[in-house]
């Protein structure tokens, strides 16, 4: 049996600070399968941001991957030197970012940049290179390729910028995209043009992708399945139209009660009580215990295990209340307190949270 | 009563267009806002809808002289807005921005910014405004006991209840919020938005809200003005624009902003383009034809203004088609 394309499993990534660790990605699995779009969906501070940059292997200081393994077809990219993971980073997974213009660089034509990606990773000549970025560019929407690829960046507009950044993902046909929160800086117009072209381009090209996002609109419209994060850990992991129909978790039925949708007529906002709680003093027990309308007493004890709540594995909820279905087994529960990590200090570490919005 | 009229209001920016302009003489007019009409009465809540650069932000800025406006009439509660004093004014209209770091005195603890606040309107005797401070803040959900606390103590969430609160210490008649939560995150959007709908209910104050979020706008409004290019494109009652929009781009923004229900098929309206600049649009015709999905030649040429869609005058579209 082909392994799946991603295998994330009980995956921790912690921020040493001088306080303690930040435990910013806390014992979490995910499987992405061949042609697949995951959703990563939480609030700020989830851990969802951080989780991505796990994967892409570019977890800042004092970030550090203390636990867990993250294989691409098969090979663990924790293991992997750094030359074997700019190999992979160029030509099989490729990354978008939320700000496409803090990606590029302001000095060198978007045209440029996108050939010295084709001249480090493809062995085409100057010529096809250049042919290359206008087939690609006019593929993403962008008028005029060849004058366009002459412009710098602040020559576009937020949405063409990114239509840039995408071209440039895509520019050696990766297997796998990784995108953290790619329209989540565009007005609703300019998001829904992007959203078509990414949906059109993963169809037509078969990509997988891995999708950070905070928007459950956008979630609904582009994922096939989603995890949902909290407080480090994700929560609940099924098949978009599974969750939203009837979550299991009771943050993902808090959180999808609370988001505010247009087509919504009630007099007022839903909403969940508290706040989520401190990464670096996680209760021992369920995350999210404090603000769980169905706490008991297990929940304050020890972290809940994946419980299966759908066939054969593809759901799983991380709550007590669905005690008596088969947990799974691929990831074990609470990870060992990582006693070794909270003793160690670094020098003025700031605790950082995590890199999202 | 008619708290805010708002007659004909434009706010041009002159533009530095360069050199050989200057000398020519030449200057360039950016129309952020460009001759728009609405009202506030007294309990209603309004919002200004619109993507970034639409100039909803600039039109409640020049209403109520934060911003000089270039043309326009603007009364409240029937006298001219420019006849009020600045200290009257902002008795009478608070606002409440997205970020309070800039407007909150980091080395002013909470609990004297409003007491300030309370002071300079004369709102209370000296000796009862300890007790209004705390009054204020366990009406927003704050322990008066934090009052001593300088802003740095309190997080983002709790820095816009303490925004709301010092607002509404000076006993407006009306609120403005720009995107006052679009820094937060969901859960805590709705615990504060709750509160501020709460409050504006029950001391009947009038509200201008502005936002890009249809969501929010869904729920927190009355009224509605969708703005496109510094003009008010469609204005009326939130649920007879949520439920049956009527000009083109109303109907695009409303089709194109994500549901979260993947149960829910939608036919999208996904619109070409950008908003362009407003430096280079055309004063003629219909500023969103370029973009517009039916736009036709007349488009280009004809007198645009808002009209009651069916006769009914308080349901206001500015299209030719309609």
């Amino acid at each position: 049996m082909t392994p799946p394309l991603l295998e994330v499993d009980g995956l921790s990534t912690h921020f040493k600070t001088a306080d303690g660790a930040v435990k910013a990605v806390d014992d979490n699995s995910l499987t992405l399968h061949e042609g697949e779009v995951l959703g990563i969906v939480g609030e700020s501070g989830s851990g969802k941001s951080t989780l991505l940059r796990s994967v892409m292997g570019i977890v800042e200081e004092p970030g550090e991957i203390v636990a867990g393994s993250i294989e691409y077809r098969g090979r663990d990219l924790t293991a992997m030197s750094d030359a074997e993971l700019r190999e992979l980073r160029g030509n099989d997974i490729s990354f978008i970012f939320q700000e496409p213009t803090a990606h590029l660089n302001p000095a060198y034509t978007v045209g440029d940049q996108i050939t010295d990606v084709l001249q480090a990773h493809t062995d085409l000549d100057q010529g096809d290179r250049w042919e290359r970025v206008y087939e690609l560019l006019g593929r993403l929407g962008i008028p005029s390729p060849e004058e366009r690829a002459e412009s710098y960046p602040h020559e576009f507009s937020g949405g063409m910028a990114q239509r840039v950044c995408i071209a440039m993902a895509l520019a050696c046909e990766p297997e796998l995209v990784l995108a953290d929160e790619p329209t989540s800086a565009l007005d609703v117009t300019i998001q829904a043009q992007i959203i078509d072209l990414l949906t059109e381009l993963q169809s037509d090209l078969d990509l997988s992708m891995l999708w950070v996002t905070h928007d459950m609109g956008v979630v609904a419209e582009t994922c096939d399945s989603m995890g949902v994060m909290y407080a480090g850990n994700i929560v609940e992991y099924g098949s978009v139209d599974a969750v939203f129909d009837d979550p299991k978790h009771p943050y993902t039925e808090a959180l999808l009660r609370t988001v505010p949708s247009h087509l919504d007529t009630a007099p007022r906002f839903d909403t969940i009580e508290g706040s989520p709680p401190d990464l670096q003093d996680l209760p021992s027990g369920c995350v999210f215990q404090e603000r769980c309308p169905d706490v008991m007493e297990a929940c304050r004890n020890e972290r809940p295990p994946y419980y299966e709540v759908g066939d054969e594995g593809a759901w799983v909820s991380k709550c007590y209340l669905h005690e008596g279905k088969p947990t799974r087994p691929a990831s074990p529960s609470a990870p060992e307190p990582s006693a070794p990590l909270a003793d160690s200090q670094t020098d003025g570490g700031q605790p950082t949270g995590e890199g999202d919005r | 009563m008619t708290l805010l009229d708002v007659d004909g209001l434009a706010k041009h920016f002159a533009v530095d267009s360069g050199f050989l302009s200057g000398l020519l003489g030449e200057t360039r007019q950016l129309k952020a806002v460009d001759g728009i009409d609405f009202s506030v009465e007294e309990g209603e809540a309004f919002t200004l809808v619109g993507e970034s650069g639409c100039g909803k932000s600039t039109a409640v800025l020049s209403a109520l002289r934060h911003q000089q406006p270039t043309a326009g009439t603007v009364s409240f509660k029937g006298r001219d807005i420019g006849d009020y004093t600045k200290r009257e004014l902002r008795g009478e209209a608070q606002l409440i921005y997205q970020d309070q770091q800039d407007t909150l005195n980091p080395k002013m603890s909470v609990g004297e910014a409003i007491a300030e606040a309370i002071r300079f309107h004369d709102i209370v005797p000296d000796d009862q405004v300890d007790e209004r401070v705390d009054e204020l803040l366990e009406r927003v959900g704050i322990s008066p006991a934090e009052k001593y606390q300088e802003p740095s103590a309190f997080s983002g969430g709790q820095k816009q209840r303490i925004a709301i609160a010092r607002a509404l210490a000076v006993e407006p008649s009306l609120l403005v919020a720009d995107e006052p939560v679009s820094g937060l995150d969901v859960s805590v959007q709705a615990q504060i938005l709750n509160r501020l709908m709460d409050l504006q209910e029950e001391f009947g104050l009038g509200l201008i809200y502005v936002t890009h979020n249809l969501g929010i706008a869904r729920k927190i409004s009355d009224t509605i003005g969708v703005m496109y290019l510094g003009r008010i494109v469609e204005y009326g009652d939130v649920d007879d624009i949520f439920e049956d929009p009527q000009h083109p781009y109303t109907q695009a923004l409303l089709s194109a902003n994500p549901v979260p229900d993947p149960s829910v098929d939608r036919d999208r309206i996904v619109l070409e383009g950008n908003m362009p600049d407003p430096i280079d649009v055309d004063d003629t015709g219909c500023p969103f034809a370029p973009r517009c999905p039916e736009a036709t030649s007349e488009c280009e040429t004809a007198e645009m203004g808002l009209e009651p869609f069916e006769g009914d005058e308080d349901h206001l579209v500015d299209c030719i088609h309609r």
